[in-house]
């Protein structure tokens, strides 16, 4: 059934319109799923203004539903600040399937496909939600006046206890005290001020807290609700007519809307500001990341020339000395050497964005994988603020998301069996982020049962993958490992029996083609650790030149540990294998020349050049290519292959040299998984 | 007659507290700190205490402490200065019942007593 849709939108306003209604939404999204543990005053104002934005951004769009759908929403979440009560866990899953089906309207907007979806339904169930909240308001049951309210809120507990009170007959009030301007020592007077309300009866609920007050902490106001059975405002009034330096106060009987107060303070003001999330008043300008992409290619281009720059001056010194012209070309060339460096720097910090735009849209999955599989689980998430490359965020969502699903699907364990296991019945996932060496490094942490070595051994037998005696031999590690092949996740009855395994060959595929790795430890019954290492960009890399035959190659330097002469070490045979003893354990050869032999390619003899061992990483595994001879270290603009040349086992692209020279730039992870695979098949 | 004690380690401000109070009518009694002050109030039994913070022997706060240890109905205002405000919150929480800075305004000293003597 397919339906066009108009809106009143031009394209090259899309994407600002789309950018900003994700970003409110995030803002909506993360904001309903932290009502469930904590009421903050400040959290129920943003996911306001986030309703409040996307509803005129959809009516200027003209996506009527939309925009009826948030100013729902909206309402909601004005009732919620006025009435001070939590919403319910029912009221929290309404807003999120209210937010789900934004999501929709979204993509119809992007799109301009109808997806059918009935909004009536979500509309109906919030709007009653909403006159519960309002009806509930009449009985006077939990409400203070709407002004002040908008500052505080009540706890489920408090909400009780007051309702409790008022049924037995015992009146409530609440209670605004401010202080005088220059008062000395205006947290004592508050103190004094909250003293004094106690005399009357039971303060139920305080802000500051009389710990704030002692610590200095306020903002020259106290809100209080005091039960004060047999006590009449006038008494409260008198007992707070006692404090001094007081610039007023004001009593009112808890049930009853009162008259406006005068505009107070917000008690934001006082709060230590918090980290930067979404939609921060920040001076920003949004632009397009196409033009961020043609920025970086120019930038690219940039570097290339200096690289040949630098060339072309080396051989007019070598031709008419360093005088002179020259001279004045060197200092030149280095200046603009200069310059282009930082210009690159500057444009990949533009293309840098926090991970958190990733991370905050965890917790929802977390939750619904978790309330899906039965399972109690706390996502615990740290350096969001960690930056990296904005296309590395996009590509690395969907595998921390399979790796976060497979955490809590499989890693976690039910409540009771954890309670058995001697565990606390909520499970534990840790998410998080840092720079490391240049490189981000997102790991995550389940306190699950982990992952059973001998269960992958028999899988990977069962499977065909190596025989029972290969399988014996793996250490523990390396069977863990197994969970990447790729023919183990197809096995569906096997996720069961392993408890891993499904699609983590594609997890492991994907982080690769982003010149990451990802690596796994676990230990039974104890947990699981995915670590997953990237690259902060991939537009531009530092790399080791070498050569080979007359081409060259260049070679990552984030996988390089070491680099040192084959003339230096001894080179033996093990397992029928070249391999050199190097830093105390065995490192396989591989030798580049054997790897690229093509009966084309003209036989060039070595000419006494020094053939260097390259000694890289890949996940736990090392190796030491074989190369003719190392040309030295160089910043790179990685290129594409064109897609006529297809896949080229162990080359991952291409770059231009300075010297107009074409380098391939090796793929480590390919090239060792294509060398162990041979190495295998003549064992086999 | 209400009675009131004044304490202050310096006899300026004794003097000056005394003057102001029997001007009014009340009846006086010094102390020098906080261990005679404890003392005199075990003797005398005042209806409010005016009290420094800062003294030697036992400063306001300690006395103040010991003497609702068995008087909590005991009436105190503390006497402070600028930049002892964390003092004065520890003192309102311990049980004064209010605080006057110094240098002190007479009529709101006179304040603050009638409102503790109510």
């Amino acid at each position: 059934m397919e339906n066009k849709l108009t809106f009143d939108i031009e394209a090259d306003e899309l994407d600002i319109f789309l950018d900003e209604v994700n970003e409110h939404m995030q803002v909506m999204e993360s904001g309903i799923l932290k009502m469930e543990g904590e009421i903050d005053p400040d959290l129920v104002n943003s996911v306001f203004r986030a309703a409040h934005t996307i509803k005129a951004l959809a009516g200027t769009v003209g996506h009527r539903p939309m925009a009826e759908l948030t100013h729902t929403m909206e309402n909601l979440f004005d009732t919620m600040r006025t009435d001070h009560v939590l919403p319910t866990q029912e009221t929290i899953d309404q807003l999120l399937d209210a937010v789900d089906v934004l999501k929709v309207f979204r993509t119809e907007i992007e799109t301009c496909q109808a997806s059918g979806v009935d909004v009536t339904a979500i509309l109906n169930s919030l709007r009653a939600i909403t006159d519960g909240g309002l009806a509930q308001t009449g009985n006077g049951a939990s409400k203070t006046n709407a002004k002040t309210g908008a500052a505080h809120l009540l706890t489920p507990q408090q909400a009780a206890e007051l309702q409790a009170a008022q049924k037995e007959g015992q009146p409530a009030f609440e209670v605004n005290i401010s202080t005088a301007a220059d008062t000395f020592a205006p947290a004592a007077r508050l103190m004094q001020a909250a003293m004094a309300v106690e005399e009357a009866g039971t303060i139920v609920a305080q802000k500051p807290s009389l710990g704030e007050l002692a610590n200095s902490e306020h903002t020259g106001t106290l809100w209080a609700v005091v039960i004060a059975p047999d006590k009449t405002r006038q008494d409260i009034e008198s007992l707070l007519a006692d404090v001094s330096d007081l610039a007023g106060f004001e009593v009112q009987p808890f049930e009853m809307t009162a008259p406006e107060p005068p505009a107070k303070k917000s008690p934001k003001a006082d709060k230590p500001a918090k980290p930067k999330s979404n939609g921060g008043p920040e001076k920003t300008v949004r632009i397009s990341v196409e033009r961020l992409d043609a920025l970086m290619n120019l930038v690219g281009e940039l570097v290339t020339n200096r690289n040949r720059l630098v060339r072309v001056e080396d051989e007019l010194r070598a031709l008419y000395g360093k005088e002179g012209v020259v001279g004045e070309l060197n200092e030149t060339s280095t200046h603009m050497g200069r310059v282009v460096d930082q210009l690159q720097e500057e444009v990949m910090h533009a293309r840098m964005l926090p991970i958190s735009n990733q991370f905050d849209k965890f917790p929802r999955i977390v939750r619904d994988v978790a309330r899906n599989a039965g399972k109690q689980v706390e996502l615990i998430i740290e350096g969001g603020a960690t930056e990296l490359d904005r296309s590395l965020i996009e590509a690395i969502g969907d595998p921390l998301i399979h790796l976060l699903r497979n955490a809590v699907d499989h890693g976690i364990e039910p409540p009771e069996e954890r309670v058995a296991a001697g565990k606390p019945p909520t499970g534990t996932v840790h998410l998080t982020a840092a720079h490391v060496e240049g490189q981000i490094v997102i790991s995550i942490t389940d306190d699950g049962r982990g992952i059973n070595p001998d269960k992958v051994r028999k899988a990977a037998v069962s499977r065909g993958l190596m025989t029972e005696e290969q399988a014996a031999q793996l250490s523990d590690s390396e069977a863990i490992d197994i969970i990447f092949e790729p023919n183990l996740s197809t096995a569906e009855k096997l996720t069961n029996v392993s408890g891993r395994g499904v699609g983590m060959d594609v997890v492991r595929t994907n982080v690769e083609r982003l010149s990451g790795a990802v690596l796994v430890e676990s230990e039974l019954g104890k947990g699981t650790t995915f670590k997953v290492t990237l690259p902060l960009t991939l537009a531009i890399v530092d790399t080791m030149l070498v050569q080979l035959w007359n081409a060259v190659y260049a070679i990552p330097l984030t996988s390089i540990n070491d680099v040192l002469y084959l003339s230096e070490v001894e080179t033996s045979t093990i397992t029928g294998q070249p391999a050199i003893r190097w830093r105390g354990t065995v490192l396989p050869l591989i030798g580049l020349r054997e790897f690229f032999t093509d009966a084309r390619l003209p036989e060039v003899p070595l000419n006494g050049s020094r053939q260097a061992i390259v000694s890289v990483t890949w996940g736990k595994q090392k190796s030491g290519l074989v190369v003719d001879k190392i040309i030295g270290k160089q910043g790179i603009v990685v290129k594409s292959l064109s897609p006529i040349m297809g896949e080229i086992a162990g080359v991952s692209g291409g770059t231009i040299l300075g010297d107009g020279r074409i380098a391939l730039i090796l793929d480590i992870p390919g090239l060792m998984n294509a060398a162990l695979k041979a190495r295998r098949g003549s064992l086999n | 007659m209400s009675k009131i004690m004044v304490v202050d380690d310096a006899q300026f401000m004794r003097v000056r507290l005394t003057k102001l109070l029997t001007g009014h009518g009340y009846d006086v009694s010094e102390a020098e700190n906080g261990e005679q002050a404890v003392k005199t109030y075990r003797a005398a039994r005042p209806d409010a205490v005016l009290m420094d913070i800062t003294m030697p022997e036992k400063d306001g706060l300690e006395a103040l402490a010991e003497i609702r240890s068995f008087d909590p109905g005991a009436r105190v205002i503390m006497l402070t200065a600028l930049g002892q405000e964390s003092m004065v919150i520890q003192a309102i929480k311990s049980g004064a019942k209010d605080y006057v800075v110094k240098p002190f305004d007479p009529d709101r000293v006179m304040i603050a007593l009638q409102k503790v003597l109510g």
